[in-house]
């Protein structure tokens, strides 16, 4: 198996620009999806999370990975350092980490906010140049710098404030060559043209890491709708991977499971099986949803027959907006 | 709900023959309260209308070209139709004309199959079947619908058909000679990694070199998936592919050494949807390619899929890549 993984990518590169062009054209116009695993200096990352678990299991990782390699954190927010993303109940010794200034848990006001509680965004970013020009002298390689910005968008003008700074912010981050940020916001607290709007101030969309990858078949979590992005290509050689991410995922949350299929360039009839028996299994009804099916696989599908399949249905349609 | 499955062969010289046979047949439908369709040529539906006058109302029409498309798929689609009159305690009736013109040596035999598959598929949902032969047909044709139907139709009359087979011995029987051996420049490939994503990675960058539509080629590689994970699973190595291209048709083999003995293996029958998601990978093969050949014996087990190509102004060189 490992022997081969040299070329699956380049194979499966091949295929994914053939079949997929206009599709991933129309859903991925101007930025890049990160899993938060690769995030590089230079990225300026927004992270609209529809649930904590999403923020959890991005911020998380972000933050842990900056400590454990000689990074340095700055993470602005009111809430106490324990209680943050990837430093709950953690290995670090934060009081240490603290006074060798690698985490810097900056609060709003002194960061960002003016002496009347009003939000200023020359202060944040100046508070940011000084974090990265210190670093280097402290003995650190890059900064990472996360915020949620939630409470600014919910503020009367906070919003264009927000943007407003966010250019500030990307030309500070993006030609660095040691710092990168993450902007966090709450999906389900920001409207819908203040997210449009933040998507066009950022390049880089983070998302969570894969749970699965073997180059040929990819399997995430994902938030709003709740359920698994699937990638590539499935067939008996994943059954048992697939199975036991969907099991932990339908053990997580009540009701209905999606599946983004925008990607999945093949499903054999065992998997489809395998969702049905799946679907079967869940409870008070609930169906597995698959979003975005390729025209080609749904026709497969359409074929063996919907009815054979009981309760795995087709979502939203191909080529619609990712989740 | 307790009538008696019946299918029988009602060969017509005349238009007024068919109508003969058929009206009655009909109309005993429509007054029984069955689902009765006439599954016909646009000009006969124009004639059993005529005919029918208000009881046409009672009878549902579709086009013969559109109904008998595909073996498998039309063998689905009409039984769950039966399965779901018998459900509602009613009865299917249906007034068939199966099309048999324009079709290939192939593609009779597969008909002539379903025919008789029809026999074990249909015998639990108490429909009732009338097929009508035209006489004119190749004499072979009329002559098999005698061995596939347990009673012919003369007149008002239902004949028991003394030639008629049990359907899987007429089916052993379509299978008993060897496939054609694959033609010399088949591209082969010797199956032995369990990773199947090379093996659809080497399908398609054959199919690429033909005109097979993106959705074909999908259902090809599902096809081809299933049957290989099946030779993987039960069969014996060495496990070969072998892809070559016949006039307008693209056919991909799968060969192991190993011997089926379960008859119901073959996928002929629709498994019941019901059932849960049980084993319907053989019955999906054959919905997903035009015609599906299987042989098995002591020298090993074959499967020959085989998809259609649609026909294109200028042929692509197979070879040229």
């Amino acid at each position: 198996m490992q022997r081969a993984s040299l070329f699956r990518h380049r194979a499966y590169a091949g295929r994914v620009r053939d079949n997929l062009d206009g599709q991933a054209m129309e859903t991925t116009p101007w930025f890049y999806e990160r899993p938060v695993s690769e995030v590089r200096p230079g990225d300026h990352g927004l992270l609209g999370y529809a649930d904590s678990e999403e923020r959890d299991r991005i911020v998380g990782p972000y933050v842990q990975a900056g400590l454990a390699t000689a990074e340095k954190v700055v993470y602005i927010t009111d809430e106490p350092a324990e209680s943050l993303p990837g430093l709950r109940r953690c290995s670090f010794d934060l009081a240490k980490l603290k006074s060798s200034r690698q985490l810097r848990v900056l609060s709003r006001r002194d960061a960002c906010l003016s002496r009347s509680g009003a939000f200023e965004p020359g202060k944040l970013a100046d508070t940011l140049h000084r974090e990265k020009e210190s670093a280097f002298g402290e003995g650190f390689r890059a900064v990472r710098v996360t915020m949620d910005s939630t409470w600014l968008m919910s503020q009367p003008g906070g919003s264009d404030a927000m943007l407003s700074c966010e250019d500030r912010l990307d030309q500070a981050i993006s030609p660095s060559t040691m710092a990168m940020g993450i902007c966090q916001v709450d999906v389900r607290r920001t409207g819908a043209r203040q997210l449009s709007a933040l998507r066009e101030s950022h390049e880089v969309l983070m998302r969570v890491d894969a749970e699965f990858d073997d180059g040929i078949l990819t399997i995430r979590r994902i938030y709003g709708p709740f359920g698994l992005q699937l990638r590539g290509e499935l067939d008996a050689s994943r059954h048992s991977h697939l199975s036991e991410h969907l099991l932990r995922a339908m053990g997580s949350r009540s009701g209905d499971i999606h599946l983004n299929v925008a990607e999945l360039d093949f499903i054999d009839i065992g998997g489809l099986n395998l969702l049905a028996q799946h679907a079967a299994a869940l409870p008070h009804g609930g169906s597995l949803i698959l979003d975005h099916l390729r025209p080609d696989v749904e026709n497969v599908i359409t074929m063996v027959g919907w009815n054979r399949l009981p309760r795995l249905r087709p979502g939203a349609r191909a080529g619609g907006a990712a989740s | 709900m307790s009538q008696a499955f019946s299918h029988r062969v009602l060969p017509y010289d005349r238009a007024d023959d068919l109508l003969d046979g058929a009206l009655p047949f009909l109309r005993e439908g429509i007054e029984g309260g069955d689902r009765v369709l006439a599954v016909t040529t646009l000009a006969m539906h124009m004639l059993l209308r005529d005919k029918l006058g208000a009881d046409a109302a009672g009878v549902e029409f579709f086009e013969s070209d559109k109904w008998y498309a595909h073996p498998a798929r039309y063998l689905a689609d009409t039984l769950a139709l039966a399965e779901t009159a018998a459900w509602q305690k009613r009865r299917l009736r249906v007034l068939g004309e199966p099309a048999w013109a324009r079709r290939g040596e192939l593609e009779l035999l597969e008909w002539q199959r379903v025919e008789a598959i029809t026999n074990a598929a249909f015998a639990e949902t108490g429909a009732a079947l009338l097929c009508a032969y035209s006489r004119s047909l190749p004499a072979g044709v009329v002559a098999a619908s005698r061995q596939t139907h347990p009673e012919t139709m003369r007149g008002q009359v239902a004949l028991s058909n003394p030639g008629y087979q049990e359907p899987w011995t007429y089916n052993a029987r379509l299978d008993s000679g060897p496939l054609p051996p694959p033609p010399d420049d088949s591209l082969d490939l010797d199956i032995q990694v369990a990773d199947l994503y090379w093996i659809r990675a080497y399908v398609t960058d054959f199919a690429r070199r033909t005109p097979l539509p993106e959705d074909d080629l999908q259902r090809l590689l599902v096809a081809v998936t299933e049957v290989v994970t099946n030779a993987l699973r039960h069969g014996q190595p060495p496990i070969t592919l072998r892809l070559w291209l016949e006039p307008g048709e693209l056919v991909c083999e799968v060969t192991d050494h190993g011997h089926w003995t379960d008859r119901t293996g073959f996928g002929l029958i629709p498994p019941k949807p019901a059932g849960g998601a049980g084993r319907f990978g053989l019955w999906a093969v054959r919905l997903l390619c035009s015609i599906v050949q299987i042989r098995t014996g002591r020298d090993g087990t074959t499967v020959r899929l085989r998809l259609q190509i649609p026909a294109v102004p200028v042929p692509l060189p197979v070879n040229s890549a």
